[in-house]
């Protein structure tokens, strides 16, 4: 049983008023009487009443379903010109006339074979005539038919003589233009009343629609409020959608694996996305003729401008590490090392460029231990598609120091699979990187995606680091975060990382990542 | 990163001693290689091998000799390497110096082709022709029915126009023109002679035409077909070194399946890194000298010298005191070329130990973590425009040069185009958010209005005093689209957004034809411009296809950090 008293806190000053019109009235009503006698909108007894109905105040009294013609947007169409049977006529009117001439053929074949059969109209030599003392009273008469129906959005049988109803009927079963545009449907009509609970409800609903629904300034301010009545809300309404300030879920998922690597100690780099061959490739011990350097791989240019700097002596003993080792105790890459092709600018393709670069920028205190990573836009010659956005963030870093080996990496790379990407299991496979060596790949258990390659990385070759003075060992490590990215926020095309489609992102969840 | 196709039993086989892997996936650890499941149609299995410098394991009998040495624990030796030539010969040709200098072959005999074996032969020949010898420019392979040959073989420069024959794959005579500009082969490979008044053949003493290096064997004698068992194998190129690497690789391959290597010796009439006269297969030396230490110091081992020594036999690695105290003498194998530093050998001790033997350690050293200054003015315009209300976007940095010049009324001044797009979508790097925020208004129209939109992320603007020509610019670009949306709303966001970062940003007029005429503003700091403000001209929004007046903010963010320090 429902509490009478409960339902009367919640009970709406629309529902308070619907009940006491249906109170008062002897009849069953429907719900354009109730707006009637209750002094609101017909849509807010309409509203009103299906909450009442709801809470089983009020119930049917009377269902029923009247039918009606209309005409449709075709039908229309015809009341303001003609139907086709009488559109053949006017243009036969001024002559014989070929099929061609009668107008685009599918609209008007049907009519001309009715036309036909009705003896209207004949046909000679592929030409159509108008027949002598035709009757077109039945045609007329439709066309007076559609006319009448286009002065109202609905007539009732009531509304129509006997003959019209009979025809409208009829044609509103023929399928497509035969039906000249008349459609039928029906209304329904229901009748209301209360019951047993509905008029208990009504009979103690009296203050109600007095009660107030907002504290105002002024009640306050003449101490009002002390005299009214506040609504009790109903608490099941669906609040209106807010929309607010919110930052990208593709973004912050980003900032939190930033915030992590931050934690872990490490400093971030930033530098530019049109790169030198130097810093994209050469510095990072990639042979000129290294495949992945081609035409087909990377992004040059427009007017292969060259950079016009390049910092020396590092550029000097990168290129001798390349043709014959250097002074970095290896034999090199035994090729002549192209200066000038050093020197072409491109569009980033690894944000091991930027570790190249922070190799760079360590001065006069090239040992000094340090931790440091990037999360760079890359670029990349590649269809887009479903797996490969036009550009796309690559997160990478380095760790330097006297006493790092490839264990530190393997710990570094376990850290990033527990913490960063919830690794349930995680092992390491011999990897292949041309700047790194030894080189391992990570593969980790993902609680939703199962097992993925986490991420590579190795120790940067003595060819990359010495040319900048460099004898101490460093990391290099780079992850693959990207699907992660997408089951976390529901997608499963790249591409949607950067939808620039509203509705799509504010459908977007952001999982809060530790 | 080549995958190769390999038979599992044939595979098992070639390994010996009845190897039946539980999983296969540990021992292809030892070669780098993944396991990718059968060839949907073949039937094979797809293994792909990582390691782009080691061509000796791109075949099932190259990565069964990797898994071999481990369980036997052995390095083992091939004749191949060591047999006494058997008399016949190539010669080479002067002239070939400036064409296609080097050239190496060897004779095998053995069990006859099957058709798996030659298709096995072909994949290997392929693979070392694309992937090692760069498409056939520096290193490509021919293969003979060596009874049909009259030796010494010729290794002769040409006009092209000189000499004809009948290549693999057509019915009638081509001269050699002919062949590049029609045979499929010849149109794919052209290139690799482009400009070259001369070109390589290769003839028997008969002058019977082996083929047209690297371009296309002749059918008479350059169609190897099941049942032969005696095969003239050949490699030319431009580096030798890489040209007797791919002859040794293709020789003890050959050997391992039972085959009969007789090497050859190729003249030349002048002098090469190895001599006038060399021979194929070559026993190519490659080793370095690590320091005893190094091995557990980069690895983080505790392994003793005997231990590594054991180790590296079983990687198929020769090692031997060093010249010096307390280092050793790691080599490879003559069919192994990649060793350019001892971190080398390092790493073949990591392999062969297994790294998931290496007991995973953190870092020990502290060192402070931290943004760089440009990000933490970036996290903190972020930070305000969503406090007032604004949705992040993040879009791309490639955009089409239309969208970034006319569907703004901007020039393309400031525009850095790509010299190679591969579509016209994605041609140029974005000199302003603009267009990625109309775009997301282009998409949006359904979403109820107000629409408040706005990125901080990277473009790149031309500025020829950089030293890249350009500078890759911090933005914020803010959008809003509503009925009454006008320069004031961003008007104010700017004054909001400046008095927190703490700098003083004046206006001053700006004439762009993506405002409209007298509602556009330049950003000013310190005299220098900083940005734009405005309403954005209608035929600007029509472009976009943007019902609703909307207005831009844009803002660059490097000054600011260099403002304050």
């Amino acid at each position: 049983m429902t509490d009478l008293a409960d339902l009367l806190t919640t009970l709406h000053p629309l529902e308070a008023k619907v009940l006491r019109a249906l109170d008062g009235t002897d009849a069953a009503a429907g719900e354009a009487r109730i707006a009637e006698l209750a002094g609101i909108q017909e849509a807010q007894a309409r509203m009103a009443s299906e909450w009442l109905l709801a809470k089983a105040a009020v119930e049917v009294a009377s269902e029923d379903s009247t039918p009606f013609v209309a005409l449709d947007e075709t039908g229309q169409q015809f009341a303001k010109d003609a139907i086709p049977e009488l559109a053949i006529r006017r243009k036969l009117e001024q002559g014989p006339a070929a099929m061609a001439d009668l107008g685009d053929a599918k609209d008007l074949s049907a009519a001309i074979g009715a036309l036909k059969k009705q003896g209207l109209i004949t046909v000679a030599q592929g030409k159509f005539t108008l027949a002598e003392q035709a009757d077109w009273s039945v045609i007329e008469a439709d066309q007076q038919l559609v006319a009448k129906l286009a002065a109202s959005q609905r007539f009732f049988e009531s509304d129509l003589a006997a003959a019209q109803w009979k025809r409208a009927t009829e044609l509103a079963g023929k399928a497509g233009k035969a039906s000249l545009g008349i459609k039928r449907g029906e209304q329904k009509r229901r009748t209301l009343q209360l019951t047993a609970l509905g008029k208990d409800l009504a009979a103690r609903a009296g203050d109600v629609a007095d009660e107030v629904s907002q504290l105002t300034p002024e009640m306050l301010r003449d101490g009002s409020w002390r005299n009214v009545k506040f609504r009790a809300y109903n608490l099941q309404i669906p609040p209106p959608r807010s929309t607010g300030g919110r930052r990208h879920p593709y973004r912050e998922f980003l900032d939190a694996v930033r915030r992590k690597l931050i934690s872990f100690g490490f400093e971030e780099m930033r530098g530019p996305i049109v790169e030198s061959e130097f810093w994209n490739n050469d510095a990072l011990f990639m042979p000129q003729f290294h495949p992945a350097r081609a035409i087909h791989d990377v992004y040059f240019v427009e007017g292969t401008p060259r950079a016009k700097d390049l910092p020396e002596p590092a550029a000097s003993n990168v290129a001798a590490a390349h043709e014959n080792g250097g002074e970095t105790g290896s034999i090199g890459w035994r090729y002549g090392f192209d200066r000038d092709a050093t020197r072409r600018l491109i569009l980033r393709s690894q944000g091991t460029a930027l570790s190249a670069r922070q190799l760079g920028k360590l001065g006069d205190l090239p040992n000094r231990p340090g931790k440091y990573f990037a999360i760079a836009r890359c670029f990349r010659f590649d269809d887009v598609d479903a797996t490969h956005a036009p550009d796309f963030f690559q997160i990478e870093g380095i760790v330097l120091g006297e006493e790092v080996h490839l264990r530190h990496l393997l710990g570094l790379m376990k850290l990033f699979g527990l913490e960063i990407a919830r690794a349930e299991e995680m092992y390491f496979t011999p990897g292949y990187f041309p700047f790194t060596e030894p080189s391992v790949e990570a593969h980790m258990r993902h609680p939703k995606i199962g097992w993925m390659e986490l991420g590579g990385g190795g120790i940067f070759r003595p060819e990359v680091t010495k040319p900048f003075g460099i004898d101490v060992p460093v990391i290099a490590w780079g992850l693959g975060l990207d699907r992660m990215a997408m089951v976390a926020l529901g997608i499963d095309d790249i591409r949607d990382l950067f939808s620039p489609d509203l509705d799509f992102l504010r459908s977007r969840k952001s999982p809060i990542l530790g | 990163m080549p995958t190769i196709l390999v038979d599992l039993d044939d595979f098992y086989a070639l390994v010996g001693d009845g190897y039946q892997p539980a999983r296969i996936e540990d021992d292809l650890e030892l070669v780098k290689g993944e396991f990718k499941g059968p060839d949907p149609t073949t039937g094979r299995t797809r293994i792909e091998l990582n390691d782009t410098n080691r061509p000796d394991l791109w075949s099932a009998a190259g990565i069964a000799r990797q898994i071999r040495a481990r369980r036997r624990g052995q390095v083992e030796s091939h004749a191949a390497f060591t047999a006494a030539p058997g008399g016949k010969k190539i010669v080479a040709d002067a002239r070939g110096k400036d064409v296609r200098p080097y050239v190496a072959g060897f004779i095998a005999r053995g069990p006859a082709v099957t058709e798996a074996s030659l298709a096995e032969l072909i994949q290997s020949q392929e693979k070392l022709c694309d992937g090692y010898g760069a498409k056939r420019k520096t290193v490509s392979v021919g293969i003979y029915r060596a009874q049909k040959i009259k030796f010494p073989v010729h290794y002769r420069m040409v006009e092209p126009k000189s000499a004809k024959f009948v290549p693999l794959g057509m019915d009638d005579d081509l001269d050699l023109a002919q062949i590049l500009e029609q045979h499929p082969k010849g149109r794919e490979y052209a290139h690799v002679l482009a400009g070259k008044p001369l070109v390589p053949l290769l003839q028997d003493d008969a002058g019977q035409i082996l083929s047209f290096p690297p371009i296309i064997n002749s059918r008479a004698i350059g169609e190897v077909v099941a049942g032969d068992a005696e095969l003239f194998v050949e490699a030319t190129g431009t580096d030798l070194r890489s040209v007797l690497l791919v002859e040794n690789i293709l020789a003890v391959d050959l050997e391992d399946r039972g085959w009969t290597i007789e090497p050859m010796v190729v003249e030349y009439p002048f002098d090469t890194p190895f001599g006038r006269e060399v021979r194929a297969p070559y026993p190519l030396v490659n080793e370095v000298e690590v320091p005893d230490a190094d091995f557990n110091r980069l690895l983080g081992g505790a392994l003793s010298a005997a231990e590594i020594a054991k180790e590296l036999k079983a990687y198929g690695c020769h090692t031997a005191p060093g010249k010096a105290a307390g280092r050793t003498r790691v080599a490879t194998q003559p069919y192994r070329q990649d060793y350019m530093h001892p971190v080398d050998a390092i790493e073949d001790l990591a392999v062969v130990v297994g790294v998931n033997r290496l007991e995973p350690v953190w870092p020990e050293r502290f060192t402070p973590g931290r943004l760089a200054l440009v990000t933490l003015v970036e996290d903190k315009a972020r930070e305000l425009m969503i406090g007032l209300g604004f949705e992040e976007i993040i879009a791309n940095v490639l955009c089409s040069k239309r969208d970034v010049t006319e569907r703004l009324h901007l020039d393309g001044a400031q525009v850095v185009a790509i010299e190679n797009p591969m579509s016209e979508s994605y041609a140029a790097l974005r000199p302003t958010l603009l267009a990625s925020l109309l775009a997301v208004e282009e998409r949006s129209a359904k979403t109820a209005y107000p629409h408040r939109v706005f990125e901080v992320g990277e473009a790149v603007v031309r500025d020829a005093d950089q030293n890249h020509h350009s500078r890759t610019e911090p933005l914020l670009g803010a959008l809003v689209a509503h009925p009454e949306a006008r320069f004031s709303d961003l008007h104010s966001v700017l004054s909001y957004v400046a008095f927190y970062l703490d700098v003083t940003i004046d206006l001053r007029p700006l004439d762009r034809g993506c405002f409209l005429p007298g509602r556009g503003a330049e950003l000013v700091l310190d005299g220098h411009a900083v940005g734009m403000l405005g309403e954005l001209h209608p035929a600007v929004l029509e472009r976009w296809g943007v019902k609703m007046p909307a207005s831009y903010l844009e803002l660059r963010l490097a000054p600011i950090v260099t403002v304050q320090g």
